[in-house]
């Protein structure tokens, strides 16, 4: 009882040292005013115990790479910082998860707000891993869960899911570290849709057919991408790609075959997709059915009309159009109703997209040449950088849980992939590789 | 080895028997997850040889015409060119559908640059249409700011790469 009061007493007293270092108030006239704030403003302690190794042939390297996979993506989160193993007054390593609980104060007393202990077991064709993890403070299970993976690879996986479901736990948001991002590399000479996991690791083509692609788009189990290509001949056309499936297969039907199919995004709910189709001398926005039915269009003029990405309840659409004469971004209805126009400032706003939770769209914006990534509240009351560079932040894409965005920059030379949090900080490059890496699309969470 | 392999095999029962039996005992059995499919892969299949090429040949005597950052109004200086190109589109019958090509250069958002590629080779189809070429014999394609004709960086490159070429099927 004792250690649990000193506990609350001591969180409360950190909490209070972290309040001024996390307002960054030292620097603000430095900065512009950054109103919004990470999904998470708390930053949490996390000891990683390594994991009973229950494997038919267990092998002490593999618990450490697996505890090592489960600490990066427990940091990933931005949410926990975890502690290193040394520091440690309870048992370095899981006994057994069907123990007694933890002594809580053996990890309270090194600050650990959480604790997680594991088994794990990998053998030739299943990867799995048990885990419990502990509130300290108030000495309290949170979850015990199970997790299997079959097939052959490394453990990774498995310890991502885990971390995600630690991040759940001590804050209500699912973690986004076991999804994966697609994006377009020209590293094999012709521009790809690849698919990577949302650290950066694990590159792999998605396409494989020497013509131009771009623009993917994930669906929203996950299952499928979305995406433009040439690979049919001298015309961009909308194709879709199942996971497991070797043909990719078009989106409209053989009537619509003759004019250009620039871009496809899927709803919220997966029942349609906003496509950019050529019609009347310009690009404009349709609604579609999978399957290609029920061809709607959106908007009616002679100006160009692109960009669409939904509103999370799948009411709106927001999109960009040059009907002012300069590229802005606009809110309609789905059915092209209540057209309303967003942005006003610069001459240049485009790629929005719309954020999970609704309360932020973020675009690019050409300001004196250079472009940068914005956030706009979608009744434009503010209207806030996110990410601030001399050369240029372009496309950007949302995490499922709306704490981080991804998009490509030029600051290195060459355009790479990079994550940033939504307050700012913890700006991370994903793609090393060669060639040019632009138009991330982060994915959902895996089912 | 044989006794190795028993003993290994009984300590694995023994431990999944007494994890059963604990964990009933203490209703702690966790929730268990079904497989993610994250990390299965998509595939996909090289273009069929027999499908149309993605682009056709240069016609040798269709001089490109350039065009202004974010603008696809037919510049002055490209006038005289694209006279010059519609005559030899109307007195080269052989050549056939002549696809017109719209680029841009490298800045700003791909899917708007795609857009306005469009919008280019739109714009010259009109003016050759207007000095009197068949619109049967002109097709269009934008490629956006996929495939520049110069590589680099700045308005050097830039200034070459917004721009319409013209291609022949033949």
């Amino acid at each position: 009882m004792e250690h649990c009061v000193s506990a609350a007493l001591r969180a409360a007293l950190v909490m209070a040292l972290l309040a001024p270092a996390t307002s960054r108030s030292a620097n603000a006239e430095e900065r512009p005013a950054i109103v919004v704030t990470p999904g998470s403003e708390q930053t949490y302690r996390a000891a990683v115990q390594r994991f009973a190794d229950l494997s038919f042939f267990p092998g002490a390297e593999r618990a450490a790479a697996f505890q090592r996979a489960l600490a990066e993506a427990l940091e990933f989160s931005s949410v926990f910082r975890v502690i290193d193993a040394e520091a440690f007054l309870g048992p370095a390593v899981t006994a057994s998860l069907d123990d007694p609980p933890p002594v809580c104060s053996d990890w309270t007393q090194i600050g650990a707000d959480a604790l997680i202990e594991g088994e794990l077991r990998v053998d030739a064709s299943e990867r799995s891993a048990e885990f419990r993890v502990w509130d300290t403070a108030r000495c309290r299970r949170l979850l015990r869960k199970r997790y299997r993976e079959s097939g052959v690879g490394d453990a990774s996986i498995v310890a991502r899911r885990i971390a995600d479901d630690v991040v759940e736990a001590f804050t209500g948001v699912h973690g986004v570290s076991a999804t994966e991002i697609a994006f377009v590399s020209n590293r094999s000479g012709s521009s790809e849709i690849y698919v990577m996991d949302a650290d950066g690791s694990h590159p792999r083509a998605a396409t494989a057919n020497s013509s131009l692609n771009n623009f993917p788009s994930w669906s929203p189990n996950g299952d499928s991408i979305l995406y433009t290509s040439y690979r049919s001949g001298n015309r961009p056309m909308l194709f879709i790609s199942t996971r497991g499936q070797g043909r990719p297969g078009p989106v409209l039907r053989d009537g619509d075959s003759g004019r250009p199919q620039y871009r496809g995004v899927f709803d919220p709910t997966g029942d349609r997709i906003a496509v950019v189709l050529s019609a009347g001398g310009a690009a404009e926005v349709y609604t579609v059915r999978p399957g290609g039915r029920g061809l709607r269009r959106l908007t009616n003029n002679r100006v160009i009309d692109i960009a669409p990405t939904w509103s999370p309840d799948g009411k709106q659409i927001a999109f960009v159009s040059d009907r002012s004469g300069s590229p802005q971004v606009y809110v309609m209805d789905a059915d092209g109703k209540n057209l309303r126009r967003l942005t006003y400032d610069g001459s240049y706003n485009t790629h929005p997209a719309w954020s999970p939770d609704g309360k932020w769209i973020a675009y690019e914006s050409r300001i004196e040449g250079q472009f940068d990534i914005w956030l706009i509240d979608p009744d434009g009351n503010v209207n806030v950088p996110l990410v601030f560079h001399p050369r240029n932040d372009e496309s950007p894409s949302w995490a499922p849980d709306g704490t981080k965005v991804a998009f490509s920059s030029t600051r290195r030379g060459r355009p790479d992939i990079y994550i940033i949090d939504l307050s700012g900080e913890n700006l991370r490059r994903l793609t090393r590789d060669a060639g040019s890496n632009t138009s991330p699309a982060w994915g959902p969470y895996p089912r | 080895m044989e006794l190795r392999t028993t003993v290994r095999w009984a300590m694995a029962a023994s431990a999944v028997l007494a994890l059963v039996t604990t964990a009933c005992a203490t209703k702690e059995a966790p929730i268990v997850s079904p497989p993610s499919t994250t990390g299965s892969e998509f595939r996909d299949q090289p273009v069929r040889p027999d499908a149309p090429r993605r682009t056709g040949t240069a016609a040798p005597s269709l001089e490109p015409v350039y065009f202004d950052f974010n603008r696809y109004d037919i510049r002055a200086d490209a006038k005289p060119l694209l006279r010059s190109n519609a005559k030899a589109i109307m007195e080269n019958e052989q050549w056939g559908v002549v696809i017109i090509e719209g680029y841009c250069d490298e800045r700003g958002s791909e899917e708007y640059n795609l857009a306005l590629g469009e919008q280019r080779a739109r714009a010259v189809k009109r003016y050759l249409s207007d000095l009197g070429v068949s619109s049967r014999r002109m097709e269009i394609v934008s490629f956006g700011e996929a495939k520049p004709a110069v590589m680099g960086h700045d308005e050097s490159a830039w200034r070459y790469n917004r721009r319409s070429e013209f291609k022949t099927g033949s």
